[in-house]
């Protein structure tokens, strides 16, 4: 396989999303030892598990074999985490007391336990993040994930996002005035990232090249996120835009990727009402 | 910054130096049901902001601007955010919780999550354009606060970061990391006897941005952020690595990061929290990186707590004041040091010897794991 492109480009060599409604059938296709950890986890866990799974495998990188590997990182991005455990946490102690509380339950109340489990199912040594950006997070994560990757060190990155919703997040949404800016839903998406030469060297098909990804923060409510001071001179002309909201614009992106749909790039860019921005822009690789 | 010791960066560095214990029965909150009950408060501190760990976050970052130079908005052009926090925003959690309960209006200032509430509040008083981001590793997040912002200059990303780490305690906190059997009465890092954590709150931020920034507008750079790395144990949720394998790991990305060799380092701010599986876990990750007994060590969390979050970020202002010259602080609550810990060469007195270079290492849940290099400017 030859190089398409600069050797240095991040490019993209797996990816996969799960739906809510989807999660049951995902949590059946994971191997069984990861399928034993997930069903005792969180549901955002479960979503976070079953599509780095699914990136993973496509990216024919099959978890850990031996110890840790620290040239594989991961960065999650979320908006409301664990939101669903604080809620189970906070009952529990409300209604019996600190003797009721359950150490389980509290340990997965950190924003990072999805990340720690899949660094524990996959054997992912490397540096290992969880940003919170609101509505964005999924598309920071990406950024950060391109930098990581950048600054070298690391082979290969998950990188992506993942939210569960439930009542409590529902009835904490409108009563913090977000419920209408916030369609409900669920999922996960992750890409794997890794440099061209690294791909091609191990035999891997490049699906897309993560050409650019910037963040930032717009106090002021715009009806469209607007371009990124760190855009810099690689503006995407024609390319298709994608607004949605935290993996879901991930999820778009991933989508499009993997249609026939025509043009080679696509931006994806949201802004979470609480003033977080971000874009990402791809390019969908040629086949063969 | 704001600790136990109270409001600002001089309470804190004078409270250390002089090795004052300010670990006192919980006072802010109902604890009568509560074992252990001791804890490191900031009394008299943002006492009635529902946004607490923002409000110490505020006033953090104010100090740092104002120690930096950067009066004005057209100064912090650029700016970019990044606060960590481990459950930050927990107090306007249970507060919610409980108006829910009783069927009454919720508080007023639920217009943020959480988990980046405090983050989101400091974007909107200096007037953010940059990345605004919570990164959230635990009791790490504060010292991956510090790599992100180093990542976001070095690439261009910003022109100039409030970076750091904010949290607070809550019966949410408290009840949960007793029921983890994780705390104790008072802490003992690296002691033989050691029983556990004991927690602690506060903030910490510190303004960074390019050297040639800062010497631009005649202003004395404090210390060089030279190197980051983070790595995950992949072990175990809440237990560290036995071995201190993600510990390790994090400290040789972070030297690697700053191209330097364990050798030129003089001293390292260990996480320190007290608990058996930590400390042990660090005493053969800082030998394994380090050598036995060759670089110096200390631990703050016996005297102001483990501020979680915060942590990292409280621990970076320590040592870069060590590197500007000050004395490194000695390890509050060590009495006999633990077999187990005897490679490491522990600060037990002030030591006013110089340090060129310092590491800071942070662990937490999940098997996060970060640290930080910083140099003399």
């Amino acid at each position: 396989m030859s190089l398409q492109g600069p050797a240095d480009e991040i490019v993209v060599t797996g990816m996969a999303s799960v739906a809510g409604p989807d999660l049951e059938g995902a949590l059946e296709r994971l191997p069984g030892a990861i399928r034993a950890r997930a069903v005792r986890a969180e549901r955002v866990t479960q979503l976070a598990l079953t599509a780095a799974d699914a990136a993973l495998r496509g990216a024919g990188i099959t978890g850990r074999d031996g110890g840790p590997d620290p040239r594989l990182g991961i960065v999650l991005g979320t908006a409301f985490g664990c939101l669903l455990t604080n809620a189970l946490h906070q009952r529990r102690l409300a209604e019996t007391g600190p003797g009721g509380v359950s150490p389980r339950t509290f340990a997965a109340t950190v924003s990072n336990a999805a990340t720690g489990e899949i660094t524990i199912a996959y054997g992912l040594g490397g540096a290992a993040l969880t940003v919170t950006a609101g509505l964005v997070s999924g598309l920071a994560a990406v950024a950060e994930g391109r930098a990581l990757m950048a600054s070298g060190g690391l082979a290969a990155l998950l990188a992506g996002g993942a939210d569960a919703w439930g009542a409590p997040l529902a009835r904490w949404l409108g009563d913090a005035g977000l419920a209408e800016a916030i369609v409900p839903g669920e999922g996960a998406a992750f890409v794997v990232l890794e440099r061209r030469r690294d791909a091609v060297a191990r035999g891997a098909r490049p699906l897309a090249c993560l050409e650019v990804a910037a963040t930032g923060f717009e106090a002021e409510s715009r009806e469209t996120p607007r371009l990124l001071p760190d855009w810099g001179g690689q503006a995407i002309e024609g390319a298709p835009v994608f607004p949605g909201l935290g993996e879901r614009a991930l999820v778009a992106a991933l989508q499009w990727l993997a249609s026939a749909a025509g043009g080679t790039r696509c931006i994806v860019r949201d802004r979470c009402p609480t003033g977080q921005v971000a874009a990402v822009a791809w390019r969908r690789e040629e086949a063969g | 910054m704001v600790s136990a010791y109270g409001s600002g960066g001089e309470a804190f560095l004078t409270g250390l130096r002089h090795g004052r214990i300010a670990v006192r029965p919980i006072e802010r909150f109902s604890a009568v049901d509560l074992r252990p009950n001791m804890v490191a408060e900031a009394r008299g501190i943002a006492e009635d902001d529902p946004d607490r760990a923002g409000a110490f976050a505020v006033l953090a970052a104010e100090e740092a601007l104002a120690m930096a130079g950067l009066s004005s908005r057209a100064q912090i052009a650029g700016l970019a955010v990044a606060l960590g926090t481990t459950l930050g925003g927990m107090g306007i959690f249970e507060a919610w919780d409980a108006a829910v309960q009783a069927g009454e209006p919720p508080p007023g200032q639920l217009s943020q999550v959480p988990y980046y509430a405090p983050a989101v509040r400091l974007a909107r008083r200096f007037g953010a354009s940059g990345p605004v981001v919570a990164p959230q590793l635990a009791c790490a997040s504060g010292t991956a606060a510090l790599a992100l912002a180093r990542s976001w200059i070095r690439d261009g990303r910003a022109d100039v970061v409030l970076a750091g780490g904010t949290d607070l305690l809550c019966r949410f906190v408290v009840a949960g990391f007793n029921a983890l059997r994780a705390t104790a009465t008072s802490a003992h890092p690296f002691d033989r006897d050691r029983q556990g954590l004991v927690l602690g709150e506060g903030a910490a931020v510190l303004v960074v941005e390019p050297a040639r920034r800062v010497l631009a507008r005649g202003a004395r750079p404090l210390a060089r952020l030279l190197g980051a790395g983070a790595a995950a144990d992949a072990v175990h949720m809440t237990a560290p690595d036995r071995e201190g394998g993600g510990a390790a790991r994090a400290m040789q990305a972070a030297l690697e990061d700053a191209g330097l060799a364990a050798q030129e380092v003089d001293f390292v701010s260990a996480h320190g929290t007290g608990t058996v599986y930590n400390d042990a876990m660090e005493a053969r990750a800082i030998a394994r990186v380090f050598g036995e007994g060759r670089v110096r060590v200390n631990s703050i969390k016996g005297a102001i707590g483990h501020t979680l979050g915060a942590a990292g970020a409280l621990e970076a202002v320590m040592c870069a004041d060590v590197v500007a010259g000050g004395p490194i602080p000695p390890t509050i609550g060590l009495r006999e040091i633990d077999p187990a810990c005897e490679g490491l060469r522990l600060v037990r007195e002030l030591d006013p010897a110089p340090v060129a270079y310092a590491l800071s290492t942070s662990s937490g849940f999940a098997g996060a794991n970060a640290a930080l290099v910083l140099g003399r400017a």
